[in-house]
């Protein structure tokens, strides 16, 4: 009541972000081309992997205080109605703040924006790079942006906890219902970025619980995540990477990620072409997964708020134990537009 | 055999120095809309009471980002005169267009916050900062000094 309360009062700011976009698989089976979300294509024409709408709602409560939510619709996830963002933000003074709620868990350079198509120049961030099956959490982050000229930084200290009852990667690729806990999270991110270069590192540790078919396979186990980033603008050649390392000692799960884009700013065009993969050597339980992906594509700048897309996706699946869909070729064309 | 590599060492050096001939020209003609002569000044309602303030606190306030107990309530970019939009970025913001509209794209959906106001128009850009006298844009100095209802509030650059 007094939140509603409040609410009629405030400074309220609307913004959104749809990507339309199609896709068949030329060559193969199927592309996962969500990981997170399991949207996978297929030999017929598709539009549920990578369409998503999204709405944000700002309240200003006071000069402080500021109320963010953000709903998001994916064809990967039938539609269904999903809160990406909902927390408050406390201004603690111009430089650090407080956020206490649901937030996009940052572990990748793309994750806090992964579905706002507009932001960057694929349809999709490189997939072998953004494979987690966890992309939120609930719980406190505290955010730093000091002064520094020409340059801009940002670092994020963060802890919670996120439970995800039929996950849907997991239960996806296992074929039955999986529930995954990532719990005691505690992680930092650490930004500097000017117009023509950007860098980022980011760490977290947690522990992870996980039921398959209600039962407890793992309970209390350990896990790290590590990230570097280094993008480039020079000029109008667009350099854009990625490191990442996730680390489950107690499984023997160790796998690298990394993704390594170019781009060529062309007047309103991008071309770019990119390559991501991931690989887990085979462990001691037997599990192995190795695959890469090469990219290729345009952006056309339309106007200020809307991005035309077409990619081709050749996707190479080298996993001997646990492979994800086998090889593949992809088209997809998309539609990005923010307002 | 070996004319025939000359030439194509020869044509492989036409290239080149034409290339570079061309991207020198468009260094020197890039430098020289910028070196237009043009003072450009912060700007508000002449019944405003925002004061001079740190550029720093511009180019934050212009990212969206918290700054200072200002009292600034929106910053509005003026996109009325290509050039003057060009200088504002390259002199407070240190950034191209592409790699402003990136930033602010990237902070809404990660960070909250509202959009920056975008007005094409410098006559609804005046009357839009006469209407709201808490609202800072940019504009030639010359043209705020000959504007009716309007005030320099301080020289960016």
């Amino acid at each position: 009541m007094l939140l509603h309360s409040a609410i009629s009062y405030a400074d309220i700011n609307l913004s959104g972000y749809a990507s339309i976009v199609a896709g068949k698989v030329t060559e193969g089976d199927e592309f996962l081309a969500d990981y997170p979300k399991a949207g996978v294509y297929d030999s017929d024409w598709s539009f549920s992997p990578d369409t998503s709408v999204g709405v944000q709602l700002t309240a200003d409560l006071n000069d402080d205080l500021e109320f963010v939510i953000q709903a998001i619709s994916n064809g990967a996830s039938d539609y269904d109605i999903d809160l990406d963002w909902a927390y408050v933000n406390y201004q603690l003074n111009s430089e650090f703040s407080i956020q206490a709620g649901r937030k996009r868990l940052p572990l990748y350079y793309y994750s806090e924006f992964f579905d706002v198509g507009y932001a960057y120049y694929w349809i999709r961030p490189p997939v072998d790079n953004y494979t987690w099956q966890i992309s939120h959490y609930n719980g406190l982050s505290l955010q730093y942006q000091p002064y520094l000229g020409e340059w801009d930084a940002l670092f994020n200290l963060y802890t919670g906890r996120e439970d995800s009852e039929d996950n849907e990667l997991l239960s996806f690729l296992s074929g039955a219902p999986v529930d995954e806990t990532w719990k005691n999270m505690v992680g930092i991110v650490a930004e500097l970025s000017k117009d023509w270069v950007e860098f980022r590192a980011t760490f977290m540790q947690g522990q992870l619980d996980r039921k398959v078919n209600g039962i407890d396979t793992d309970e209390n186990v350990k896990q790290k995540f590590s990230g570097v980033s280094v993008n480039f603008y020079f000029y109008d050649f667009i350099i854009l990477s990625e490191f990442n390392q996730y680390d489950r000692s107690a499984s023997d799960i160790h796998v690298d990620t990394h993704m390594l884009s170019l781009g060529y700013q062309l007047g309103d065009y991008i071309p770019h072409i990119t390559h991501s993969a991931l690989l887990q050597e085979e462990n001691l339980a037997g599990g192995d997964e190795d695959h890469n992906t090469t990219s290729i594509g345009l952006r056309w700048d339309y106007n200020k708020t809307t991005a035309v897309k077409i990619q081709y996706d050749k996707a190479k699946d080298k996993g001997v134990n646990i492979p994800v869909l086998g090889d593949s070729e992809t088209i997809s064309l998309g539609i990005d537009v923010v307002f | 055999m070996i004319i025939l590599k000359t030439n194509i060492i020869n044509r492989i050096f036409n290239y080149l120095a034409t290339a570079v001939l061309a991207v020198m020209l468009s260094h020197v003609v890039v430098n020289m809309s910028y070196a237009e002569g043009t003072t450009g000044v912060l700007v508000a309602a002449e019944s405003s009471p925002i004061q001079k303030t740190n550029i720093l606190e511009i180019r934050r306030m212009y990212l969206g980002l918290p700054s200072s107990k200002s009292l600034v309530k929106n910053t509005v970019i003026n996109t009325s005169d290509s050039t003057v939009y060009r200088m504002f970025l390259k002199n407070v913001m240190h950034m191209t267009d592409k790699g402003y509209r990136r930033k602010i794209v990237k902070r809404i959906f990660r960070q909250g916050g509202k959009k920056v106001k975008e007005i094409q128009d410098i006559t609804e850009l005046v009357n839009y900062l006469v209407e709201n006298p808490h609202d800072v844009s940019f504009m030639p100095e010359d043209m705020a000094k000959s504007t009716k209802g309007i005030k320099v509030v301080q020289v960016l650059w």
